[in-house]
């Protein structure tokens, strides 16, 4: 069993906890035991990065200060993982900042901390290999895949890597059939959901409509923040469940039906009745 | 200002990092709708995610907390 540190954030500690067990789940039968970060806090999101730039660099290199020597960092949370870069790249880059980081946290600057996002795992492992019985078992599903905008890189973080289409080759791996469309990199409307749901709601019903529109059968999402606002922001009649890529991949394995029933009764648009329909949920 | 709701949310957020380390969305729900005066918009949204158990009715907090807290006072920002 490899370790890994492993970084929740808060999204996948509570809105999204089907997404954290899930990806712990996937992770170990993987052969990889995910490590929480000792005492972590906010990376800050969207609003101390809005706000305040100091503070969210501090609430971000609290987090780094945090990972022990030698063993990787992994981030599922796609704005987490911004979050997190930006905070390593200024401490790699500015020595003033580090200067600020080492005072501030009493620790030296671990500059080979690897900060790595989940994706990064799975493109080096053949999952059908993992699967029980080597079966394809999404055999007949058609979905699109569904990145956000959180997943594009900033400027700052150009030479970072892009994980675009990944979901789709993985997921084609396990015999499910990816279906073009034109919302995969869409913003979900983010942290504007609370205050302004007038301008999130008919960005996610078009969404949602441009799934159904290309007959698919559901969306795979890899950001837990995305996947709340187009659960919860839906208004359409018509609804395409929207499935965590950590929850279709363990589905893929074949692994335990027990766990997914407390996963995917979580879920605003309920998914079981696709899934029945796919021959995946009994 | 051009937002004045937006600005609210995200210092509510912030409220609450410097309170528990964490974000507790539930309150933050609570205090924002609490600022605006407005209780019914999104109110059968906030059932239907309690229902789901996507909001907890209690903050998950940090241990070292002092650490955060001294990191706002001294960046005066809320």
């Amino acid at each position: 069993m490899t370790e890994l540190s492993y970084y929740p954030g808060c999204s996948l500690a509570s809105t999204a906890r089907e997404n954290n067990e899930s990806l712990i789940y996937l992770f170990k039968h993987l052969g990889f035991e995910l490590i929480e970060l000792e005492d972590w806090n906010c990376c800050g999101s969207s609003s101390a990065h809005s706000v305040n730039g100091d503070i969210a660099f501090d609430l971000a290199s609290r987090n780094l200060s945090l990972a022990p020597p030698g063993r990787p960092l992994l981030v599922a949370c796609p704005s987490c993982l911004l979050r997190l870069r930006h905070a390593y790249l200024k401490l790699k880059t500015d020595p003033s900042a580090r200067e600020h980081y080492e005072r501030t946290w009493d620790r030296p600057f671990d500059e080979h901390l690897e900060i790595i996002h989940f994706f990064e795992i799975l493109d080096r492992l053949d999952l059908l290999s993992f699967a029980k019985d080597q079966t394809q078992r999404l055999n007949g599903l058609r979905f699109v895949s569904y990145y956000g905008c959180m997943l594009a890189r900033p400027p700052a973080l150009r030479h970072e890597k892009n994980y675009h289409g990944l979901i789709e080759k993985i997921m084609s791996s396990l015999g499910a059939t990816p279906v073009k469309w034109a919302y995969s990199s869409r913003c979900c409307g983010t942290f504007l959901t609370v205050a302004r749901p007038d301008i999130v709601t008919p960005m996610v019903n078009e969404i949602i409509e441009g799934a159904g529109q290309v007959d698919a059968d559901c969306i795979v999402t890899a950001c837990a923040m995305c996947h709340l606002n187009l659960e919860v922001r839906c208004s359409l009649k018509e609804k395409v469940p929207v499935l965590h890529f950590s929850e279709v991949l363990s589905l893929a394995l074949g692994l335990g039906e027990k766990k997914q029933k407390g996963w995917f009764s979580r879920h605003l648009i309920d998914p079981r009745p696709m899934l029945k329909t796919m021959h995946l949920w009994r | 200002m051009a937002e004045p709701d937006i600005y609210n949310l995200h210092k509510e957020v912030l409220h609450s990092i410097e309170r528990y380390g964490r974000t507790h969305k539930l309150e933050i729900m609570m205090r924002y709708k609490l600022r605006k005066k407005n209780w019914l918009t999104d109110f059968t949204v906030g059932l239907k995610m309690l229902a789901k158990r996507k909001l907890d009715l209690l903050p998950s907090r940090i241990g070292d907390i002092g650490k955060i807290k001294r990191l706002f006072r001294s960046k005066l920002t809320t």
